[in-house]
């Protein structure tokens, strides 16, 4: 084997990841070769040296986040936002109608302003002369007297 | 303190896989700490390194009831782990290839330096430069050199270990980590002469 590959065998040589044979013939063509001892010195320090880096350190929130994490996965595929946001705008709906349909006999009776009642009764022509500004029971009486009047010749 | 064997950690991934969650805060407790120094070292972010150590812990339950005994615990665990990051650091090269493109240069050049910000623990000045230097290098590697060397070296496992988990060869193994090992001598190398930048060891 010649220098060049006897250099790429050195990591492995320096990791111990050698064969015996391959080990002991590295270790005879070192020994007779001072550009192969340099390059092992080097990668050896290299090596030291990258070991001495610190490393990140977990924080204490990781297992909680992922132990989370899991819980969101592990519910079922209709417990998701975009499923759960209509359903429960479906059922609040219908609890609203429940409400309203089983409570209505119980309301109590309704004090009704007289020119409300009339205008409500009259609906229809408010809604047509209300553009006109008739909003009172006395505008409306107006309006019939007039009716009235056409009527009559 | 005791290592446990990775039988016991086997037996405890069949009862992850039966849906045994104290099984699996057992097996978050002995891994944690390496799958985050995995991922950190495998992206060059500390910062990102629990991130994508909680994606992983996620993926290794879902695929628990896929787990097959004939692999060791931690060879599976480093496949789920390599996987991941090499996605990520895909995706990760694309969206910057992608900003890359929109940015001005002095938008490129204020990313550069923010990248640059240690975000690990506390170093000496010396530390920090080695770290900037060690991660320039890693920048260079191919992904599949960057896991190479980063299980070899970070994680001391074995070349034979290294090959299962990346679905490889030993003698593939043994290029690929030599090549790294050798890339990032030479930065090291660099900074020690005082050849390096100073943006390549920010």
């Amino acid at each position: 084997m010649n220098e060049k590959n006897w250099q790429s065998e050195l990591t492995a040589y320096i990791d111990g990841e050698l064969p015996e044979a391959e080990r002991k013939a590295l270790e005879a063509a070192l020994a007779a070769d001072p550009k192969l001892q340099a390059l092992e010195k080097k990668l050896r320090q290299t090596i030291a040296l990258v070991k001495t880096l610190p490393a990140p350190e977990p924080s204490r929130a990781l297992k909680q986040s992922v132990l989370a994490h899991l819980d969101e996965e592990k519910r079922p595929s209709w417990f998701s936002w975009p499923t759960l946001v209509p359903a429960m705008t479906l059922a609040a709906a219908a609890v609203l109608v429940l409400v309203l349909r089983g409570g209505r006999e119980e309301l109590p009776p309704l004090v009704v302003d007289e020119e409300v009642l009339v205008i409500s009764q009259n609906m229809e022509v408010v809604e047509d002369l209300d553009l006109v500004g008739l909003a009172s029971a006395e505008d409306l009486e107006v309006v019939e007297q007039l009716k009235d009047l056409e009527v009559t010749p | 303190m005791t290592t446990l064997p990775d039988t016991d950690d086997a037996r405890l991934m069949i009862a992850v896989g039966r849906g045994d969650k104290r099984a699996f805060s057992a097996l978050f407790d002995r891994h944690q700490a390496s799958v985050v120094r995995f991922c950190g070292r495998f992206v060059g972010s500390a910062a990102r390194a629990e991130e994508l150590a909680q994606d992983v812990f996620v993926k290794l339950y879902k695929s628990a009831s896929r787990y097959s005994p004939t692999a060791t615990f931690k060879t599976f665990l480093y496949r789920v782990a390599t996987n991941h990051c090499l996605n990520e650091l895909r995706r990760f090269d694309e969206r910057r290839a992608q900003e890359a493109k929109e940015m001005t240069q002095e938008q490129h050049d204020a990313a550069l330096e923010h990248e640059g910000t240690s975000e690990g623990p506390d170093l000496s000045l010396e530390g920090r430069e080695l770290e900037a230097a060690v991660n320039a290098a890693m920048e260079q590697l191919s992904a599949r050199e960057r896991a190479a060397f980063a299980m070899c070296r970070f994680e001391g496992m074995a070349y034979r270990d290294i090959a299962a988990a990346m679905e490889s060869t030993e003698s593939a193994v043994k290029s690929l980590i030599h090549r790294a090992t050798v890339t990032v001598m030479k930065h090291v190398e660099a900074w020690q002469s005082g050849a390096m930048p100073s943006r390549s060891l920010a």
